[in-house]
């Protein structure tokens, strides 16, 4: 256990916790697996980090899964839920080499994300690089919330 | 769908690697610049051997080339570098960050010593593979015994 010094006026206890939790969920979720919400993984699937952005025209995600071929890679969207998919067979040279250490996931990659705004299906972009899923969702055109008008009566 | 066989200590032994990763990364991180918070993390490292070879595969999505340093020292191997937090447009907001950025270390004992200008590193869809051939004293031999 190396000690590390006091982090300085920038740290945040409390945001380190709330990741703590965060992190603790998601591998419950993924190890208990049962289905209640949609965001479940399938069972036995691995769930990989995604990080979700926005910007004024699209939403963003993007999705660790090193060491995938393309073509084990699914992207569907339906009802607002984006669900990925991935298949990394595993290494062959683990099963016939002497194995010091295996700490790397393989088998299926599940992860299902709730949109927060509504995107346009027909021009979702994906492109895989350096082993990160990144896909572009951009918003309807003209898709602006608008300020409801009440009648008095 | 394969069906797999159910092994609760496998997903226990899991689940406890997985929190000793969390609460390193966690405990050791630091605010970096414009509020993006620089974490410490823990690649996941496969390691295995031949006769000949010994072959260390590390998940490193999303770190380029020139942001890896290997470094070799009679048997220990050290992996460092560093995961950019690249934010392509500036008005762009993050609803949902699980991906650790900031730097990796991690130091390995290797089961010999390797012969260091023969060492390949590989870089492919964020999967580091080292090829670390043996050096030639530190081979198995086997040792014939003389039956009298």
């Amino acid at each position: 256990m190396s000690v590390h010094p006091w982090p300085g006026p920038g740290w945040d206890p409390m945001g380190d916790l709330a990741l703590i939790k965060q992190e603790m969920t998601r591998l419950f979720e993924q190890m208990l697996g049962h289905g209640a919400r949609h965001e479940q993984p399938a069972d036995g699937a691995w769930s990989p980090p995604a990080d979700v952005s926005e910007t004024k025209g699209d939403l963003r995600v993007q999705v660790e899964l090193p060491g995938i071929q393309a073509r084990h890679l699914r992207i569907d969207f339906s009802e607002g839920v984006l669900t990925i998919r991935a298949e990394r067979p595993p290494d062959p040279a683990l099963q016939r080499d002497q194995v010091l250490q295996v700490e790397c996931r393989y088998g299926s990659f599940v992860r299902r994300l709730t949109l927060p705004s509504p995107i346009d299906p027909d021009r979702i972009r994906a492109t895989y690089r350096d082993g990160v899923l990144d896909i572009r969702l951009p918003k309807p055109v003209g898709s602006q919330a608008r300020r409801v008008a009440i009648d008095a009566a | 769908m394969a069906v797999v066989k159910w092994d609760p200590f496998r997903d226990l032994v899991s689940i406890q690697d997985r929190m000793n990763r969390l609460f390193e990364q966690t405990l050791s991180r630091s605010r970096g610049e414009e509020g993006v918070t620089a974490t410490t993390w823990t690649p996941a490292v496969d390691i295995y051997e031949t006769a000949d070879t010994i072959v260390m595969k590390a998940e490193l999505p999303g770190v380029t080339r020139e942001d890896i340093h290997i470094q070799i020292d009679g048997s220990t191997l050290t992996l460092k570098g560093e995961r950019r937090f690249a934010r392509d447009v500036q008005e762009e907001s993050y609803l949902r960050i699980e991906r650790a950025y900031g730097s990796f270390h991690r130091s390995f004992a290797l089961p010999a010593t390797v012969q260091q200008e023969k060492v390949r590193a590989l870089l492919k869809d964020g999967v580091l593979e080292l090829t670390l051939p043996k050096a030639e004293d530190s081979k198995p031999k086997r040792i014939s015994v003389d039956v009298r």
